[in-house]
C-alpha cells in the first residue's frame, strides 16, 4: 500500500525540482505544473481504493505507530476534498499554461506547488503541530502569491493577509501549546481521546483560539477582513487559486480540529456562519468592483458551509461538503472567466463585455447559475439539501439572503451582457478549460447520488469522533 | 424525496427531442425545421398517450390539453422562421418542464420543474439579441422559487410529507400562511401586479415563438399552481380571498391602462396578457364554484387567444422585421388570413361572442354580481373597456390604415398559418360549446360548495340567467354577416389620398408618417398622468437601495485598516470569553 506521505513528498520534490529546472529552462518550467498534478491525482486514485470501502489510510514517520510519530491520515472526507483540490489544481495549471503563467515563472511555479502542498498537508495531517507547519507554508506561499506582481494593491493585500494570518496562526499555536500542556501529546486522535483531561474552562478557551486562528483561513467573520483586499489586490490568476482551492484548506482544518479533536464549538460555528453569510452577501450587494463582489460571495459561501457543518447532523455535514465542492468548482470558473474577460474590474469596465467575448462570459453565467442553485447544476441539489437540514428559525434569513445573492449576480450578468463594451486591453484567448469546469458542474449534478454517497461516508468520521480515534490509534489499513 | 417518475419521463422525452432537433438544425436549416416539427409532434403524441393511460383528473388534464395546443402552435411558429438551433433545445426543455410540472403532484417535483422552467426560459431569452428581459425574469422567478422552497420546507416540517394533499393536515392558521406564500410564488409566475415588472420585458425580448409559449403555457404554471393553492384550502380560503380578488382587479385595470400606452406590439400584448390573467386571479380570489369555474375557463381562453395574438404578431415580424406599432399599418392587403386570425383574437380578448372569451367573462361577471362588491364589479367592467381600447389599437395599427412599409410583403409562412388555424378552431368551437371545458372542472369545484350553476355543452344556467351560447353565437355571426353585406352593397366608402384625410389643409413634408395610430392614446397618457407617475419600479429600486444602505452600515466594519482587523479578532475572543460562564476565572 502506498503511503499518503508520498503525495506530500512528491509535491515537495517537484517544488524543489521546478526551482532547479528554472535555472536552466526559464520558459519550460511552467510545463511541470500539469505533470505534478497528474502525478498527484494518479497517486490519489491509487490510494483511494481502500478508503472508499470505509477504511483509513495512514502513513507515519520513524516507523513508529501514532501517537509516537507524526502521522498522515487519508479518510473519506479528506479524500473527497483532496480529490477536489487536485482536480482543480490540474485544471488551473492547464488554464495557466494556455493563458500564460505570471512572470517570472521560475518563482511562480514553486510557489504554486508549495501552496498546494500546504493545502494537501492541512487536509492530510493527523498532528496538531504539523497542521501549524502546513498552515505556515500555506500562508507564506499565499502571501508571496498575492503580492507576486509587486503592484501597490497586491502588496497591500499581501501585507494585510500576512499580519492577520500571522495573528491567526499564533493564536492557533497558543491553543496547541495549551492542549499539549494538559494532554502531553500532539496527535489529533490522542488529544481527542484525552480531551477530558483538559479543564472545562480551558477547553472553551482553546476552542475560541482555534476558531479565531483557523477562522482566518476559513474566511469566517470577523476574521475574514483581509479577504476582499487580498482577492482584489492579487493577480486574477492567483485569485482563482486562492478562492477555489486554498480557501478549502482553512475550512477543512477548522472542521477537522473542532469536530475530531475538541468535539465542541459547533454552535459557535453555526452562529458565525450565519453572521458571515448575511454580512458578506449584503456587502456584495453594495460593492461595485467585480473581484471584490466575488470575494464577498466566496466569504458568504464559506459562511453557508459553516452553517451546514455547525448544524451537525449527518445530512447537514454532507451538505457542507457538497457546498465546498460546488463553491470550489463554480468559483474556479467564475474567476477564470473574469481573468479572461478583462483586466479592469469596475462594474462600468465590464459593461457589454459578454457580447464581445462570448465563451468565458457564458461560462461565467452558467457557473453563476450553479452557485445560485438552479437545476441542471450540482448547486440545485446542494441548495435543496441545505434547506432541509436547516433549523426553522434560520430558514427565513437564509432564503432572504439567497434572494440578495440572486439580485447582485443578476446585476453583474446584466451589466456584462448589455451596453457598449469599452475594451481596454483585448484579453480574449482560449478558455476551453473554463468550459471543462462548466461541464464538471453539470456532470456533478448527474452523478449527484454518487457524490452524496461519498460525502455521507465522510460524515461518519466527523459525527462519531471515536471512529477516527479508533482507526488512527489502531493503526489504520 | 421521491421525484415523480412520470414527470422525469416526460422531461427526458422532450430534452431528447430537443437535442435531436438541435443537431438536425445544425446540419441544415431545412432538416432542422422538418426535424423540429416531427420530433415535437412525436413527443407531444407520446405525452398524450402516456397520460391517456394514466388519465389525469380534471383541471390537470385540461391544462395538459391547453399546453399541448400552445406547444404545437409555437413549434409551428419556430419552424416557419430562421430560428437559431439552440432555441429548439431550450424551447423543448421549457416545454418539457412545464408538462412535468403539471404532471407531478408533489412539492419536490413541482419545485424541480418550476426551477427548470425558469432556467430554460432565462437561457432562451438571454441567448437572443435583447437580454434585459431575461435577467429580470431570472431575478423575479428565482425569488419566486425561493418562496416556493419556503413552502416546501414549511409543509414538510409540519406534516412530514411532500405531496400536495399534505396541506389538508395543517392547522387553519398554518394553512393561511402556506397559502399566502404559495399564492405569491405563483402570482410572480402569472405576473400579478406588484410582481409584474419582468413580464413585459421578458415577452418583448424572447424569441417570438418562445413568447407564444411563455404567454400561453408557462403562465399556466402560475394559474395551475394558484388554483391548487386555492383548491387545497377548500372553502376556508374565502376569508382571505378578497385580498387576492382586489390584487387581481388592480392588475386587470392598471395593466390594461399600461397596454394602451405601448408602442410595441409585443409589449402591448404582454400587458394585455397581464390584464387578462388579472381576471383569473379575481375568479380564484372570490373562491366560489361559479367564480372558480369562470377563472379556469378564462385561463383556457387566455391561453388560446393570447397565444393566437402573439402568433400573429410573430408572423407579422417574420415578414416585416418589426413589431413597432408606429411603423406598421395597412397589412390587411398582404396578410388577409393573419388579419382574420388577429381579428378573432381581439374579439375573444374583448369577450364578444361567438368566441371563447365570451362565456368565461360571462361567468366571471355573474360571480361578481352575485358576490355583490360594487367596487370590484365596476373596476372589472372598466378593465373590459380598456381591453376593447387596446385591442382596437392593435388591429388598427398593424392591419388597417395606410400601408407604411416600402416594399410589398407576402402572407405569413404556411406553418404559422397552420398554427393560427390550430388556435382558431378551439377559439370558435369552445365559444359555442363552453360546456366541453366546464366538464373538466365540474368535479373539482364541488370542493367550494355545491355548484349554483348547471350546464350542457351549449347552455349555462346561473342564478341570474340562462344563456344558450350556440344561439348567441349564431345570432352574432348572423349580424356580422348582415353588417358585411350592408357594407359591401350599401356602403358609401371612397378612396382618398392620404394627405387629404389627415392634414386638415395643413402643408406638411412628405417623409412624415401620416398614420394617425402613432401615439394613439396620447390623451390617456395626459389625463391619467397622476396614476401612471407612481411606478412600482421605483419601489423596487428603493428596496434595492435599502439593502444597499444596510450594506453601507455594515461596510464600516470593513475599514481597510489592518489594525482594526486584528482588533476584531481579539475583540471576538474577549467578548465570547466573557459570555461563557465560568470561562475566565479558571484561565490561568
Amino acid at each position: 500500500m502506498v503511503s499518503p506521505t508520498l503525495l506530500l513528498a512528491s509535491l515537495l520534490g517537484f517544488a524543489f525540482l521546478s526551482g532547479l529546472i528554472g535555472i536552466r529552462f526559464k520558459k519550460g518550467v511552467a510545463y511541470i505544473l500539469p505533470i505534478v498534478f497528474a502525478v498527484t491525482l494518479g497517486l490519489l486514485i491509487y490510494m483511494s481504493r481502500g478508503v472508499l470501502d470505509g477504511g483509513f489510510l495512514q502513513g507515519f514517520t520513524g516507523g513508529e505507530k501514532p501517537p509516537y510519530s507524526i502521522n498522515l491520515v487519508l479518510t473519506p472526507f479528506s479524500l473527497l476534498i483532496l480529490f477536489l483540490v487536485h482536480t482543480l489544481s490540474f485544471l488551473l495549471s492547464i488554464h495557466l499554461l494556455i493563458r500564460g503563467v505570471p512572470e517570472p515563472a521560475t518563482k511562480f511555479v514553486p510557489l504554486f506547488i508549495l501552496n498546494i502542498l500546504g493545502v494537501s498537508g492541512i487536509i492530510l495531517t493527523g498532528d496538531l503541530f504539523n497542521l501549524f507547519v502546513f498552515l505556515e507554508i500555506l500562508s507564506i506561499s499565499s502571501v508571496s502569491l498575492i503580492g507576486f506582481m509587486r503592484d501597490g494593491k497586491g502588496l497591500e493585500g499581501g501585507l494585510k493577509y500576512l499580519i492577520v494570518g500571522g495573528v491567526g496562526s499564533s493564536l492557533y499555536l497558543l491553543a496547541v501549546i495549551i492542549l499539549y500542556k494538559y494532554t502531553g501529546t500532539l496527535n489529533m486522535a490522542d488529544v481527542g481521546m484525552r480531551i477530558g483531561e483538559v479543564p472545562e474552562g480551558m477547553r472553551q478557551f482553546v476552542m475560541l483560539l482555534i476558531i479565531a486562528g483557523l477562522g482566518v483561513e476559513a474566511e469566517i467573520f470577523p476574521f475574514n477582513m483581509w479577504v476582499p483586499d487580498a482577492y482584489q489586490g492579487a493577480d486574477t490568476r492567483v485569485t482563482t487559486l486562492l478562492a477555489s482551492i486554498t480557501s478549502k484548506a482553512g475550512m477543512f482544518g477548522l472542521v477537522r480540529v473542532l469536530f475530531t479533536v475538541l468535539g465542541a464549538g459547533m454552535n459557535i460555528l453555526l452562529y458565525l456562519g450565519v453572521i458571515t453569510f448575511v454580512i458578506s452577501e449584503l456587502m456584495a450587494l453594495k460593492t461595485k468592483n467585480i473581484k471584490r463582489v466575488l470575494a464577498y460571495s466566496s466569504m458568504g459561501q464559506a459562511g453557508l458551509a459553516m452553517i451546514a457543518f455547525g448544524i451537525n447532523t449527518a445530512s447537514s455535514i454532507a451538505t457542507g461538503m457538497l457546498l465546498m465542492i460546488n463553491h470550489a468548482v463554480s468559483k474556479f470558473v467564475m474567476f477564470g472567466s473574469i481573468e479572461v474577460l478583462t483586466d479592469r474590474f469596475g462594474l462600468d469596465d465590464i459593461k457589454g463585455i459578454g457580447l464581445k467575448i462570448p465563451v468565458p462570459a457564458w461560462s461565467f453565467l452558467l457557473a453563476t447559475l450553479s452557485l445560485l442553485g438552479f437545476p441542471f447544476f450540482i448547486g440545485f441539489w446542494v441548495k435543496l439539501n441545505l434547506i432541509f437540514s436547516l433549523k426553522p428559525y434560520l430558514l427565513v434569513p437564509v432564503l432572504l439572503i439567497f434572494a440578495v445573492e440572486i439580485a447582485y449576480y443578476t446585476r453583474i450578468l446584466w451589466t456584462m451582457f448589455s451596453g457598449e463594451a469599452k475594451m481596454g486591453k483585448t484579453l480574449a484567448g482560449s478558455s476551453a478549460v473554463l468550459l471543462i469546469g462548466v461541464v464538471i458542474v453539470i456532470a456533478l449534478a448527474f452523478v449527484y447520488p454518487y457524490i452524496l454517497n461519498l460525502s455521507v461516508k465522510g460524515t461518519s468520521e466527523l459525527l462519531f469522533r471515536g471512529l477516527y480515534i479508533y482507526h488512527v490509534l489502531g493503526g489504520g489499513l | 424525496m421521491m421525484v415523480n417518475l412520470g414527470s422525469i419521463l416526460i422531461f427526458t422525452t422532450f430534452i431528447l427531442a430537443g437535442l435531436l432537433t438541435y443537431f438536425l438544425a445544425r446540419v441544415s436549416k431545412m432538416s432542422g425545421r422538418i426535424g423540429g416539427a416531427l420530433t415535437g409532434l412525436f413527443s407531444i403524441i407520446f405525452v398524450y398517450l402516456f397520460f391517456h393511460i394514466y388519465s389525469l383528473p380534471g383541471v390537470q388534464n385540461l391544462m395538459f390539453l391547453l399546453i399541448g395546443l400552445v406547444y404545437v402552435s409555437s413549434l409551428f411558429l419556430l419552424v416557419s422562421k430562421e430560428t437559431p438551433p439552440i432555441q429548439y433545445l431550450l424551447f423543448s426543455g421549457a416545454a418539457g418542464s412545464t408538462f412535468a410540472f403539471i404532471n407531478g403532484l408533489d412539492f419536490i417535483t413541482a419545485f424541480i420543474f418550476l426551477e427548470l422552467s425558469t432556467v430554460f426560459v432565462f437561457l432562451s431569452i438571454v441567448s437572443g439579441d435583447r437580454k434585459k428581459g431575461g435577467f429580470l425574469y431570472l431575478l423575479f422567478n428565482g425569488t419566486g422559487g425561493l418562496l416556493f422552497l419556503y413552502l416546501l420546507y414549511f409543509i414538510y416540517m409540519k406534516t412530514g410529507r411532500f405531496d400536495y394533499s399534505a396541506i389538508a393536515f395543517l392547522k387553519p392558521d398554518e394553512k393561511i400562511l402556506a397559502l399566502t406564500i404559495g399564492f405569491l410564488t405563483f402570482a410572480i409566475k402569472m405576473g400579478t401586479m406588484p410582481f409584474h415588472i419582468w413580464q413585459p420585458y421578458a415577452y418583448r425580448d424572447a424569441d417570438n415563438g418562445i413568447t407564444v409559449f411563455l404567454s400561453g403555457a408557462i403562465s399556466k404554471i402560475g394559474v395551475f399552481g394558484a388554483f391548487l393553492m386555492v383548491f387545497l384550502q377548500g372553502s376556508s380560503f374565502r376569508i382571505s380571498g378578497n385580498v387576492y380578488a382586489y390584487l387581481g382587479v388592480i392588475t386587470a385595470v392598471l395593466a390594461g391602462l399600461y397596454a394602451l400606452l405601448q408602442e410595441d406590439a409585443k409589449r402591448l400584448l404582454a400587458y394585455s396578457s397581464l390584464s387578462q390573467l388579472g381576471y383569473v386571479v379575481i375568479g380564484l380570489g372570490l373562491a366560489n364554484s361559479l367564480s372558480i369555474s369562470g377563472a379556469i375557463l378564462h385561463a383556457v381562453s387566455h391561453g388560446i387567444f393570447e397565444s393566437l395574438l402573439f402568433l400573429v404578431v410573430g408572423a407579422v415580424y417574420i415578414r416585416t422585421k418589426t413589431t413597432d406599432l408606429n411603423k406598421l399599418g395597412g397589412l390587411i392587403t398582404y396578410m388577409p388570413i393573419s388579419f382574420i386570425a388577429l381579428l378573432f383574437g381581439i374579439i375573444a380578448t374583448s369577450g364578444i361572442p361567438p368566441t371563447i372569451g365570451f362565456p368565461s367573462k360571462w361567468m366571471l361577471y355573474h360571480a361578481l354580481v352575485i358576490n355583490g362588491d360594487p367596487v370590484l364589479l365596476s373596476l372589472t367592467f372598466l378593465a373590459s373597456i380598456l381591453a376593447f381600447l387596446y385591442s382596437f389599437r392593435l388591429v388598427y395599427s398593424i392591419f388597417l390604415g395606410p400601408y407604411t412599409l416600402k416594399e410589398k410583403v407576402g402572407e405569413a409562412p404556411f406553418p404559422a398559418l397552420a398554427g393560427m388555424v390550430f388556435f382558431l378552431l378551439p377559439l370558435l368551437i369552445l365559444g359555442l360549446f363552453p360546456g366541453l371545458v366546464l366538464k373538466f372542472i365540474e368535479l373539482p369545484v364541488v370542493r367550494f360548495g355545491l355548484p349554483d350553476f348547471s350546464f350542457t355543452p351549449a347552455t349555462l344556467k346561473t342564478p341570474l340567467a340562462t344563456v344558450n351560447f350556440l344561439t348567441v353565437g349564431v345570432v352574432f355571426i348572423a349580424w356580422f354577416v348582415v353588417a358585411i353585406l350592408v357594407y359591401a352593397f350599401a356602403g358609401r366608402s371612397r378612396w382618398v389620398p392620404v394627405k387629404n384625410n389627415y392634414t386638415a389643409a395643413e402643408a406638411i413634408e412628405d417623409e412624415r408618417i401620416l398614420h394617425y395610430t402613432g401615439d394613439f392614446y396620447r390623451f390617456i397618457r395626459r389625463d391619467m398622468n397622476f396614476l401612471l407617475r407612481h411606478s412600482i419600479q421605483r419601489f423596487y429600486r428603493r428596496l434595492f437601495n435599502l439593502f444597499g444602505v444596510i450594506g453601507d452600515g455594515i461596510s464600516r466594519i470593513y475599514t481597510g485598516d489592518v489594525r482594526t482587523y486584528v482588533y476584531f479578532i481579539l475583540l471576538f475572543i474577549l467578548i465570547v470569553l466573557f459570555k461563557i460562564k465560568g470561562g475566565f476565572p479558571c484561565l490561568w
